[in-house]
C-alpha cells in the first residue's frame, strides 16, 4: 500500500514536471513599454470550454472550423505573450533569454528552427514524445515580440493544416515525401 | 386557605367565551403571516434567480473570452510559423522538415 502510494506520488510529481509550465511571466514587464500587449492563458478545461463555443458563422465554412477544433482538442493548454512596440529598441534580445533558457532545460523539447533574418529571429521549440507534447515559438521582429507556447500540438503539420483558415496562408510545413 | 385556593383555581380554569372578532383576528394574522412567508420566499427565489443568471452571464462571457483568446494564440502561432516558412524557402529553395528527422533530434 504504502509503495502504491509512494509511486502515484511520483507519478503526480513527474506529471507536474513533464506539464512544463514555461513561466512566461519575466516577459510582462514589457507590457508597460508596449503599443498593445497581448496576454492569454488558458488550461485545457478553458481550452474545452472555448472549443464549444466555436461556431460556424466565425469561420468560413464547415470544414475549415472542423481543422480548427482538430487542432484545440488536442490542446491542454495556451500561453502566449505578445508585444507591438511604437519603435525600435523597445525590447532587447535578453528579455527573451529567460524564455529560451527554459525551453533549453525542458526534457524532450528540442528547437527545431532557428531563423534570422535582417534583425528579425524566429525560434521554434518541438516535443513530440508522448505526454510531453508541444509546440513553442519565439517570434521577435524589430517592433514585435510574440512568445507563443501550444501545449498537447504534436507536430508542424497540424498547424499547417490550418492555413486557408480565417485569413491565414497556406503553409506547406510538416514531413514531405522525398521524392516531392 | 382551601375554599379560596379552590375559587380561585375555578376562576382560573373557567371557560370563558372568546371575543367576537377573536376569529377575524386570528384569520388577519395568519393571513400576513403567510403574505410575509411568499413575500420572503420570492424574495429568496428572485435572488437566487439572479445569481444564478449572473454567474451564467459571467460564465459566457468568460468563455467567449476564451475562445477569442484561443483563436487568437492560433492565429498568432500559425501567423508566426508561416513567417518563418517563408523566411526558410527564401534562404533556400528546398527545405523539408521530416517528422522522422524531428523525432530523431
Amino acid at each position: 500500500m504504502m509503495r502504491r502510494r509512494l509511486a502515484i506520488g511520483l507519478l503526480a510529481v513527474s506529471w507536474s514536471v513533464s506539464a512544463q509550465d514555461i513561466d512566461l511571466s519575466s516577459l510582462d514587464k514589457l507590457a508597460s513599454r508596449a503599443k498593445s500587449a497581448n496576454r492569454v492563458s488558458l488550461d485545457r478545461d478553458q481550452v474545452v470550454g472555448a472549443l464549444s463555443m466555436l461556431s460556424g458563422s466565425d469561420l468560413e465554412s464547415k470544414k475549415n472550423l472542423d481543422g480548427l477544433k482538430r487542432l484545440a482538442q488536442n490542446l491542454s493548454g495556451v500561453e502566449v505573450r505578445s508585444f507591438e512596440f511604437e519603435k525600435k529598441g523597445q525590447y532587447s534580445d535578453s528579455d527573451l533569454a529567460g524564455i529560451r533558457a527554459q525551453l533549453a532545460k525542458l526534457k524532450n523539447w528540442s528547437k527545431i528552427i532557428d531563423s534570422k533574418e535582417d534583425g528579425e529571429r524566429s525560434e521554434i521549440f518541438m516535443s513530440s514524445v508522448e505526454g510531453h507534447r508541444g509546440l513553442a515559438i519565439i517570434a521577435a521582429e524589430e517592433t514585435e515580440v510574440s512568445v507563443v507556447i501550444l501545449k498537447g500540438v504534436a507536430s508542424l503539420k497540424e498547424m499547417g493544416n490550418l492555413g486557408g483558415i480565417m485569413g491565414l496562408p497556406h503553409m506547406s510545413l510538416g514531413p514531405v515525401k522525398k521524392n516531392e | 386557605m382551601n375554599e379560596g385556593l379552590d375559587d380561585l383555581l375555578t376562576k382560573a380554569l373557567a371557560r370563558t367565551e372568546a371575543p367576537a372578532d377573536f376569529t377575524a383576528k386570528v384569520m388577519v394574522h395568519v393571513n400576513q403571516r403567510r403574505l410575509f412567508m411568499w413575500r420572503t420566499w420570492t424574495a429568496v427565489a428572485a435572488t437566487v434567480a439572479l445569481i444564478i443568471a449572473g454567474w451564467s452571464g459571467f460564465a459566457l462571457y468568460r468563455t467567449r473570452q476564451n475562445e477569442k483568446q484561443l483563436v487568437f494564440a492560433i492565429e498568432l502561432a500559425s501567423e508566426k510559423i508561416a513567417l518563418t516558412d517563408q523566411r526558410l524557402k527564401r534562404s533556400a529553395a528546398e527545405i523539408y522538415m521530416r517528422e522522422e528527422d524531428l523525432e530523431k533530434r
